[in-house]
């Protein structure tokens, strides 16, 4: 069974990931629809002007409209069938393009199921096909080696740090990777 | 001129930090003073009045974007670069870094300034530390071994400042106690129970004095259950500097707080709890308290939590302990009556500001050894530092047990000089291998020392510890190390032996390794 919630109170759940999510833009992508109160939360709470909701589950897009009709402008739902279709659909293009952050409602996430996380890891830009397509948008020629057995793991500023050593624009500055990485254990 | 002056540490540290400020601003009266914090810290923007500008580094948003999956990797880049390029809009003319650590020599490097002082990198390299002063800081602060400079006194000469030390309290009548009972670190907490005592005992020992609770209000509802509402006093940084004076006595484990207090000539009496080390970050300025205990894991390590069954350090320090002390305060009993009033297990010492520096005395009078090697490193460093008025200082230490100390060094420079001179001949003759400098690196971590020599043998034991790219970077800082170890020898043979003193005061010369030398 496709699991929506589990939280006895969704809105405080909503409400509370909302509080706890760090928006820089007012435009952001959100994996993961369920039943939306996240998303109606997110607009309220944090003024976006434009949410796209990325999730594989086709039924749940008529429930949220049919839930939230004032959000049809606002928000953007987009459906698909594999991380295939996610690295070749535009969507893609505008994370890359706009460095747009890509929040994870993991509550409405089934057990167990990779699908949604593999879309996470893409549109957030730490998955190594994901990662490339910055490298290309950065002008970073570079081969991308990275052990990363299980194809789960999100890829971290220590990955990058190692790959860009070399071949880098000096627009894109190096030393900054080094700041990011001391910021972290 | 624009100085930006980078401070990425904790709330306390930059408020030991703000002599330095003054300092700077003494130096160069016409230059715009920035300042660069955490945001963590922004907090204690209102006190920092000495600085014209603070710029906030963004680094609770930058450790988010860097380090929580939902946002791209370059998206924390893209958002540091902001933050960069409108720090360097204001075109500074000199950087200063008193944080001291990678990510402040990182951003050093990419703050545009002609001139940057402290530790900055540029690419790969690490620029800084061919200051000695900066290079002992960085050896030796933040490890466990006593180390005889105060934080303050050390970054002061690290950047060449002259720092002015706030007035000692005023010798007048205490009107208000503030307890000041939260850190923001438990193993630094006296406790809670130990508070409430030292209230209700000074409640009736002093019934006319005004005796407040310093909080945070967030503190409060911890505090409630000990404490009554109308007790707790939440006063911000900017209401402490404005409110508290030489008449108020503050007791506090707190660092921001009680330096705070420091700079305004307010009495303290600091609980030294934890990993609180008096002599590195005590008050900084004359004629304040610090109690502590004499156990054996005192002081411990910053980060790490108390590893003890119980509070060990705290325990020895009772309500009674700090009574006794707050009422030879109110009786303004003589500094030696004082001192000698704690129990065994207590240690109290009074903080003093003197022409050699920062010290912490107790109750024998007896300068600590650590004077010393602080005076033996001032003449090492600054060979001009005048000591022809420290002859009469009294270390403690008798004769016979200088001169075993000075043999004892003497042979082991010796032994190590022997060595040194091998390595450089086979590096000289192509045939010094790894194994020759883990041989020396071996022998060296094996050299034992007696009390006395501690601060010189353990440039050794460390430097066998460290790791080097190359045998020519192990022999230079071997050489810069044996160059340190043979100016201890001298000025501290200069500084303790009794004719050498005599001559000194009669100003009639200076001495050389043969006898005197008239001038």
């Amino acid at each position: 069974m496709n699991q929506l919630l589990v939280a006895k109170d969704p809105i405080q759940e909503a409400q509370k990931w909302c509080q706890d999510s760090l928006i820089i833009d007012s435009s952001c992508i959100v994996v993961g629809l369920g039943n939306g109160f996240h998303i109606a939360e997110l607009v309220e709470q944090k003024k976006m002007m434009k949410v796209f909701v990325v999730d594989h589950r086709p039924g749940l897009m008529n429930m949220f409209r049919k839930q939230f009709p004032e959000l049809k402008n606002i928000v953007e739902i987009i459906i698909l069938e594999s991380s295939d279709r996610l690295l070749g659909h535009e969507i893609m293009d505008q994370v890359i393009r706009e460095n747009l952050s890509a929040l994870a409602f993991t509550p409405c996430w089934p057990k167990n199921d990779n699908l949604l996380a593999t879309f996470h890891r893409h549109l957030s830009g730490r998955s190594r096909e994901s990662l490339e397509m910055f490298f290309k948008k950065y002008g970073i020629r570079k081969d991308i080696q990275i052990k990363d057995e299980s194809g789960q793991r999100y890829l971290n500023i220590k990955d990058l740090e190692i790959l860009i050593q070399e071949d880098v624009p000096s627009y894109l500055r190096l030393n900054c990777f080094r700041i990011l990485k001391e910021l972290i254990l | 001129m624009k100085i930006l002056v980078l401070s990425l540490l904790r709330a306390g540290d930059i408020v030991l930090q703000r002599p330095l400020f003054k300092a700077l601003k003494q130096q160069s009266p016409q230059c715009e003073l920035h300042l660069l914090v955490n945001d963590e810290v922004s907090w204690i923007s209102g006190i920092l009045k000495e600085v014209d500008h603070i710029h906030i580094f963004p680094r609770k948003i930058l450790q988010r974007l860097v380090g929580e999956g939902e946002h791209n990797i370059f998206r924390a880049h893209l958002q540091l670069s902001g933050f960069l390029t409108s720090l360097n809009e204001q075109k500074f003319d000199e950087v200063i870094n008193f944080t001291h650590n990678r990510l402040s020599a990182y951003l050093a490097e990419e703050v545009s300034a002609p001139l940057k002082k402290g530790l900055f990198t540029e690419g790969p390299r690490f620029h800084g530390l061919e200051n000695r002063w900066l290079k002992l800081f960085n050896d030796r602060f933040a490890g466990k071994q006593a180390f005889p400079f105060h934080y303050t006194e050390i970054l002061a000469q690290c950047f060449n400042l002259k720092v002015d030390s706030p007035a000692a309290p005023e010798n007048s009548k205490i009107k208000r106690i503030f307890l000041q009972i939260l850190t923001s670190d438990p193993k630094k907490n006296w406790g809670l129970a130990n508070f409430r005592n030292l209230l209700n005992e000074l409640y009736s020992e002093y019934p006319y004095l005004t005796l407040k609770i310093l909080a945070a209000e967030s503190e409060r509802s911890t505090l409630e259950n000990y404490f009554e509402n109308e007790e707790i006093c939440t006063w911000n940084l900017e209401k402490i500097e404005m409110e508290m004076g030489p008449s108020d006595l503050l007791i506090t484990g707190d660092t921001v707080t009680m330096h705070l207090a420091a700079q305004n000539s307010v009495r303290i009496i600091e609980l030294a709890l934890g990993s609180s080390d008096p002599w590195k970050t005590g008050p900084f300025a004359s004629d304040h308290y610090i109690l502590t205990s004499k156990v054996a894991c005192w002081p411990c390590v910053h980060s790490k939590p108390c590893g003890q069954i119980s509070h060990l350090c705290s325990e020895p320090i009772q309500p009674k302990t700090v009574t006794t002390l707050i009422r030879h305060l109110m009786q303004q009993s003589h500094e030696a009556e004082i001192l000698s009033s704690a129990s065994e297990r207590v240690q109290l010492f009074k903080s003093k500001i003197t022409s050699y520096g920062y010290e912490l005395v107790s109750k024998d009078l007896v300068k600590d050894q650590r004077i010393l090697n602080k005076i033996v490193w001032r003449k090492i460093l600054d060979p001009e530092f005048e000591t022809q008025n420290l002859s009469n200082l009294d270390f403690g230490i008798p004769q016979t047990t200088l001169a075993e100390w000075q043999n004892d060094l003497k042979e082991k420079l010796y032994v190590l000089q022997s060595e040194f001179e091998n390595l450089v001949h086979k590096l000289g003759s192509d045939q010094l291998s790894l194994f020759d400098v883990q041989e020396a690196r071996l022998k060296m971590g094996a050299l034992a020392s007696n009390q006395g020599n501690q601060e010189w043998i353990w440039m050794f034991t460390d430097l066998a510890k460290l790791s080097f790219s190359t045998p020519l970077h192990f022999l230079s800082a071997f050489q810069d190390r044996l160059e340190i170890l043979k100016g201890a020898i001298f000025y501290r043979d200069e500084l303790m032996t009794p004719t050498k003193r005599g001559l000194y005061e009669s100003g009639s010369g200076t001495i050389s390794e043969s006898g005197l030398a008239e001038t």
